[in-house]
């Protein structure tokens, strides 16, 4: 009996020593899993992903007026690098196969490497670099010497007095919903440069033309189209510019921009255009 | 609770369907779609006065059409709906006189 009693007490006593050990080797695994796992996180931080290259290297080329160089170059390069990423598609992002995906950012490498070229290269033969000419203001498509006599002859231009009506020169054209005459407000960024525009410029009265599209009766789509106008007139009278310098008319059932076929195209052709009447 | 549970169903159900009517386009459509739109940009020269615009556009195509040949319809449709908008874009800023 007592043998049991001791061979029972010292399996207990061994088997708790066991466990206590056995603990702290876990406890241990434990904090160095953590810790590795927190290593690969930061050296995952810390390493630049091709995409982020490629972008650093096209906010570099950004900076010395590559839209203005090369366009066509650094729009491919774009859209290489977007769709490598993934294209978001409804709620999803359409992504392109692995190879697909390396393949294309070679070719946006590629792109952005011509692009970088043309910056430095010397496209009118003038002696200046394109990214230089860009930044001094003159046009990089046609030698200075020319340049110069285009200026001469806009100046004589200009000393005569045009009363001309044509399109304001600016993103002067407003879309409107099906069957709506209130502005939307993606609009009002490019409303409130029109109004800065003609606060400058006191001189310029103008004309604003509402359309439609092709949907319902010609008397209903005048009025309308005239609505539009004067939704536009009103907004730019609220503020600040007086009203006898806005005309205001309003063309229904015509002058499309597009054919009515699709939903597209009937947006685009209801629309509000500005238009400079008189320069006094 | 009821009104919770009833507000979510109404909710996805009408995600789910707005996603339908989106979906039942067909990539071909879209490619459609895309090469009138540049065609329009093109007919207002946006290729000379808003070349980055129409250049997007173009290459967003292009690629559409490549990935629809090699029947990834999912990127060749989100391609295609890219370069319509980029061609839209490149359209207004044509009319505006590139600005």
């Amino acid at each position: 009996m007592i043998k049991k009693i001791s061979y029972f007490l010292l399996l207990a006593v061994f088997g708790s020593s066991y466990g206590g050990y056995m603990e702290d080797v876990y406890r241990k695994a434990i904090e160095l899993e953590k810790k590795e796992k927190e290593a690969i996180k930061i050296k995952k931080e810390k390493k630049p992903t091709v995409y982020d290259k490629l972008q650093t290297k096209i906010e570099q080329l950004y900076k010395k007026h590559v839209l203005e160089c090369a366009p066509e170059e650094i729009a491919y390069a774009e859209t290489y690098i977007e769709t490598a990423k993934g294209l978001p598609l409804y709620r999803r992002v359409a992504k392109v196969s692995k190879f697909e995906r390396y393949r294309l950012l070679k070719d946006a490498e590629l792109k952005i490497e011509i692009a970088e070229s043309k910056i430095y290269s010397d496209i009118d033969n003038d002696g200046v670099p394109c990214y230089m000419e860009v930044a001094k203001g003159t046009n990089p498509y046609q030698p200075d010497n020319v340049v110069k006599k285009e200026i001469v002859k806009e100046e004589k231009k200009t000393s005569v007095k045009v009363k001309t009506f044509k399109p304001l020169k600016l993103h002067a054209r407003i879309h409107f919903d099906f069957d709506k005459t209130e502005i939307k407000k993606d609009y009002l960024p490019y409303l409130n440069v029109i109004i800065r525009y003609l606060k400058r410029n006191p001189n310029i009265k103008v004309k604003i033309v509402g359309y439609t599209d092709n949907i319902g009766s010609k008397a209903y789509n005048d009025k309308l189209a005239l609505k539009r106008a004067k939704a536009v007139k009103d907004f730019l009278v609220k503020s600040g510019i007086p009203s006898n310098r806005i005309e205001i008319e309003g063309i229904g059932k015509a002058k499309y921009l597009f054919d009515n076929k699709t939903e597209i195209n009937r947006f685009t052709n209801r629309r509000a255009e500005f238009f400079i009447m008189e320069v006094k | 609770m009821r009104k919770f549970i009833s507000l979510i169903l109404i909710l996805y159900f009408t995600t789910v369907f707005a996603e339908d009517k989106l979906g039942n386009i067909t990539v071909s459509e879209l490619l459609d779609e895309a090469r009138t739109s540049i065609k329009r940009a093109y007919e207002v020269k946006a290729d000379k006065v808003a070349k980055y615009e129409f250049f997007r556009a173009k290459s967003y195509y292009e690629l559409a059409q490549e990935e629809t040949s090699k029947l990834n319809l999912d990127v060749g449709k989100a391609a295609a709906l890219r370069s319509i908008e980029w061609s839209i874009r490149a359209i207004s800023k044509a009319i505006a006189g590139g600005k």
